[in-house]
Formats: C-alpha cells, structure tokens, sequence
C-alpha cells in the first residue's frame, strides 16, 4: 500500500472536496522522477494551486516568483519562492487508479481541518513547535527535495506588495519535532 | 393544480420523512439505471457489465477496489518434417487491472418556497437531465481512454528515428504524413485532410476512400472493424456523396430519406450528436467489444435525497469501471489536417500539437453545460424591448 503522507484527524465529511485536472499528467504519474518537462509525481499532503486554465500544479501563478520549471530545483529561502496564493492539498495517495483513470485529483477545497503530516511533505529543516505558522514553499526534505511543495516554517524573502501567507498552524509536535508534524489547515488561506 | 404542481408537492412531502426519501431514492434509482444503457454511445461499443465486490480484487498499492481480467495467451503452429520436434513455448497468459471511478450529477439544492413557483416538474426535469449528464460523462471517459489508446499505439512511429524518447516525436500533421515522417499504425487522415497545405483543424467531408483507409488499420492486424462511431454532422457528409459512391437506387433514396441503413460498406454505425465530446473529423473504428477489453458497473446506481429545514438536496452517482487491455483493438480516421498527438519533442521540448488542436478534443467539464437559449440574456422574442 502507498504510504499515507497526510492522516485525517478531524471529520472529512464538513470539508468541500473538489476534483481538479493536473497541469501536467506527470504529476499523476505514479512512476515519473521527473524531467525537464515533467514535473515528478505528486505526494498526498502536497499542496497544489490552479493555473490559468483551472488546473492544478505544484506553484501556479505565485506573484513575483519564477515560472515552476519540472526538473529544476527550487530554493525555499529564494525570493517569492513561498504561496501568496491560496494553496490546496492533495487527498490521494501516490498511484491511485480512480486518479489515474479520469485523470483528476482530489484535493480539500474549503474548510478548516487537522491532520498529521510526515517527514514526506514536510521541511526537515526546521524544528516545528507548537504554535508555529506554516507556509507553502518547496521543500528541502527527502530524494525528492526541492522538487515537492508542502508545509514548511521557511517563508523566504519577499518583493512586491504580496506577502507569503501562513497557511496552517502546528497543534502537536510528535517525536523529535522534526518528520511528524499536527497542522490545523485552514482552506482558503488568504 | 396541475400534474407537474402536484409532483413538485410530492416531491417534498415524501423528502420530509425517512419512508419518503427511501421511496424517492428508490424510484430514482431504478429510473436512472433503465436509461443509461438505453443512450449512452460508449455502452454501444464496450457493453457494461455489472460487478459487484465478489468479482473484483482489492488492490494492495492503494484504497480502492480493482477487477482484474486475463488478457489470451499466444501461441502458434508449426510444420515439420516426421522427425522433427516442435519448439516449446512456456505459456504465460498477461493480466491487467480495470480501475473504478465515480460518476455523479451535481449535488442539487432548492428551497420549499422557491419550488412552489414552479409549474413545470422542475425536479423530475432535473432528474431526467441527471441521467443525459451522467452518460454524458461516461462517453467523455471513455472516449478520453480510447483516444490515449490509438496515441500510445502510434508513439512509436511518430517520429523518423522512433519515438519521443529518442527525442524526435513529430506530430501526426499531414505535412509529417505526406514527408513521410510519422507513419499510419492506428490513425489515418482523410483524403482531402492531407490534400490540405495547412496544417490546422477544418473539417474536410469525409469521402468513401477514407472508410476504407480507417478498415484497413485493424483488418490489416488479424482484427476486424466492426463498428465505427462519428458524430451526426460527419455522417450528414455521407449524403453529399455523388452516384459514383452510391449508384442509382442508394442515390434515389438518399435524396428521399437520407442514408436510413445502420451500416456503411459492411461495418455498423454508431452515431452521436455530442459534439462536443467526441467532435467534429474525429472517427474511431472498433474491433469487437471482447477485443477491445471492460467496462463495468460496480453495484447498482445510487440516489441521494435529503431536506434539512426548507432546504431540499439531492444527487446521484454510479461507480464505474472502463479498461482497455487491448489498445491496439481500435483505430481513428481524422478528417483534418492537424495535429492533436501529445507528448512533447524533447529535442525542444515543444508541444507536438498545432495550434487549435484543443478543437477536436473533447470540451472541458466544465463546458458541457453550456445552453443554446439566451434567455437569462433576456433575448426570447416577442419582448417588450425588442424594438
């Protein structure tokens, strides 16, 4: 079974949940490591923001910041690199056939929530407490490090008027504090 | 107060009681079921089975169900000389898993008051409409899994030296055809679509030649054509077809009827007037359905009907199942001269697609609903400031 990277704590049923079309196919493609062209597959607990034809890829129009380019990797302290945009998380673990089928991901639209995220989509390097705001940013965690978007307390430098915005706070740090993290998320963040 | 008036009561006095909704979900249920198999195109060409979860294999690489079907061993013969020996063939049979997904109506809400200012039967309308949307989907899937299946089939040959991993993907355009550059393996184009010095996305009208063109693609292939699907405006295009094409008696009829035979040079015809899911120029051939591979239901069609307060809600949803384990069982005929192939020339990396190919794909969800009235526009004629 594909490891579950985002564990419901709070009842999914209040939640709006939405179905949306990946950018980029790759993304929900189980096997890709990711090519210049092809952004690597998603993680459950990623979060994810639409484009301009309402598809969702890993950054989206985030003001200030640099077109996300698959294969490259992405600095979390960079300027404009964390969400001035609203960002939504992935509810579907990785390689799902209802996913893959119609070709849409599931992610939680509108709504507040807990739930525990893993070491998989999270910044290893920070030291999470309770309390802590999390952005989205790339992550600096794992293989796949700079390449994932997912909560993190890094929230870079900023330009322009759009500041990052915080989209969730820590509730409970397990073990070390470092690969297990409870987040309250609240959707919409703005 | 009028029938309609009356079904509109009925339909919120029975969502007040836990007996009512039963009955109701019940009635739309069976309703839903019943017509779905009687319209959707895709249940032509792949008839759906019912399953249930007996039948079907819980997948140990994620949370869902899957049903997993056997794909036929290969073998052959061989002659020999009175000493010889055959060669041995260790038989291994390939497998492969169909994947289960949801289709539902949208989730429908309206207030007690606002009901009742209703004459028509606003809620057995919607109901009505549920199942047309719901099949509406269910062609676009399926048709979405049939075109990835002549693509997937075709990616090797794109290109002069293999494929895009090699770097060299080419789109199927008619100049690529015409230099040679992509081959035919399970698609062609229309005569008059590569008579075209442009590549882009009108529609030529389709000509006899080509059905033959399109037959030849699996009946070259131990497979066989069995039945086509275009839509309605490209089957118009057969009438225009002279009596070189069809003789004396067919062109006298014709002219009269229309071509009113569910075949075409011996292979069935599917029609459809969704235009915007399979579109205009696009034609697919087909082998037979257990050729081709699965489509399932799992359990029954599922109806949802609630009333909190004032507040009616209600929807309805089916679990399906569409797999193709053979995608070299069907082929498609474009009538224009562009290309939709996807994927990316690595060498770019460009998009092999011309521009405009979002043309001859399949509409976006989101746009099925559009409407031809314009009313809401408040152009319905006679009307006060119509002049």
């Amino acid at each position: 079974m594909a490891k579950v990277n985002m564990n419901m704590v709070t009842e999914v049923q209040p939640i709006q949940r939405r179905d949306f079309e990946p950018e980029t196919l790759g993304l929900i493609n189980p096997h890709n490591v990711g090519t210049a062209a092809d952004p690597i597959y998603l993680l459950d607990g990623e979060f994810l923001t639409f484009n301009n034809e309402y598809k969702l890829n890993r950054e989206g129009p985030n003001p200030g910041s640099p077109a996300a380019v698959g294969g490259a990797l992405l600095d979390p302290t960079g300027a404009d690199t964390a969400a001035k945009v609203p960002c939504y998380p992935l509810w579907a673990e990785r390689g799902r056939w209802d996913v893959q089928a119609i070709r849409k991901m599931p992610v939680l639209f509108i709504g507040p929530f807990e739930a525990d995220f893993s070491e998989d989509v999270l910044a290893a390097g920070d030291v999470f407490a309770v309390g802590d705001k999390l952005y989205v940013n790339w992550l600096s965690n794992g293989t796949d490090r700079n390449r994932r978007r997912g909560l993190t307390k890094v929230m870079g430098t900023n330009s322009g008027a759009d500041l990052a915005i915080p989209h969730a706070v820590v509730t409970r740090v397990h073990s070390s504090g470092l690969y297990k993290v409870r987040a309250l998320v609240v959707q919409p963040s703005l | 107060m009028s029938v309609s008036e009356q079904f509109n009561e009925l339909f919120f006095d029975k969502a007040a009681s836990a007996e009512g909704r039963d009955k109701l979900a019940e009635y739309g249920g069976s309703y839903i079921r019943d017509k779905l198999r009687e319209v959707s195109f895709l249940r032509k060409i792949l008839p759906f089975q019912p399953v249930t979860k007996r039948e079907c294999q819980r997948s140990v690489n994620h949370d869902t169900l899957v049903r997993i079907r056997d794909i036929e061993p290969n073998s052959r013969a061989m002659a020999l000389t009175f000493r010889g020996r055959p060669t041995a063939r260790y038989i291994r049979g390939a497998r492969y898993e169909i994947p289960f997904f949801t289709i539902a109506s949208e989730k429908f809400e309206k207030t007690e008051q606002e009901l009742l200012a209703y004459e028509m039967p606003i809620t057995k309308i919607i109901e009505d409409n549920s199942v047309k949307d719901i099949q509406e989907i269910e062609d676009r899937e399926g048709l979405r899994h049939f075109e990835s299946a002549v693509q997937a089939m075709q990616e090797g040959v794109n290109g002069v030296s293999g494929n895009r991993l090699s770097g060299d993907l080419k789109g199927f355009n008619s100049s690529n055809l015409r230099a040679g550059d992509v081959e035919s393996i399970r698609v062609t184009k229309g005569e008059g679509a590569l008579a075209r010095t442009t590549d882009d996305f009108i529609v030529e009208p389709i000509q006899r030649n080509d059905f033959i063109d399109l037959f030849n693609l699996l009946d070259g292939s131990r497979l066989r054509l069995e039945r086509m699907l275009l839509t309605e405006p490209d089957w118009n295009d057969v009438c225009r077809w002279t009596v070189d094409d069809f003789g004396d008696k067919l062109q006298s009829e014709t002219t009269v009827d229309g071509y009113k035979y569910g075949q075409l040079i011996g292979r069935k015809v599917v029609r459809t007037i969704k235009t915007n899911i399979l579109r205009r120029g696009c034609i697919y051939g087909f082998a037979p359905p257990d050729f081709i591979g699965d489509a399932y239901v799992l359990n029954e069609t599922k109806f949802y009907i609630d009333k909190v307060m004032n507040l009616m809600t209600w929807a309805s949803w089916e679990d399906i199942g569409i797999g193709v384990g053979n995608i070299a069982a069907m082929c498609k005929l474009e009538l224009f001269s562009g290309s939709v192939t996807p994927g990316f020339d690595l060498a770019g990396p460009a998009p092999v697609t011309d521009p405009g190919y979002a043309a001859k794909l399949p509409v976006a969800e989101d746009d099925l609903d559009e409407v031809n009235n314009r009313a809401d526009e408040g152009l319905t004629f006679p009307q006060v400031n119509s002049f």
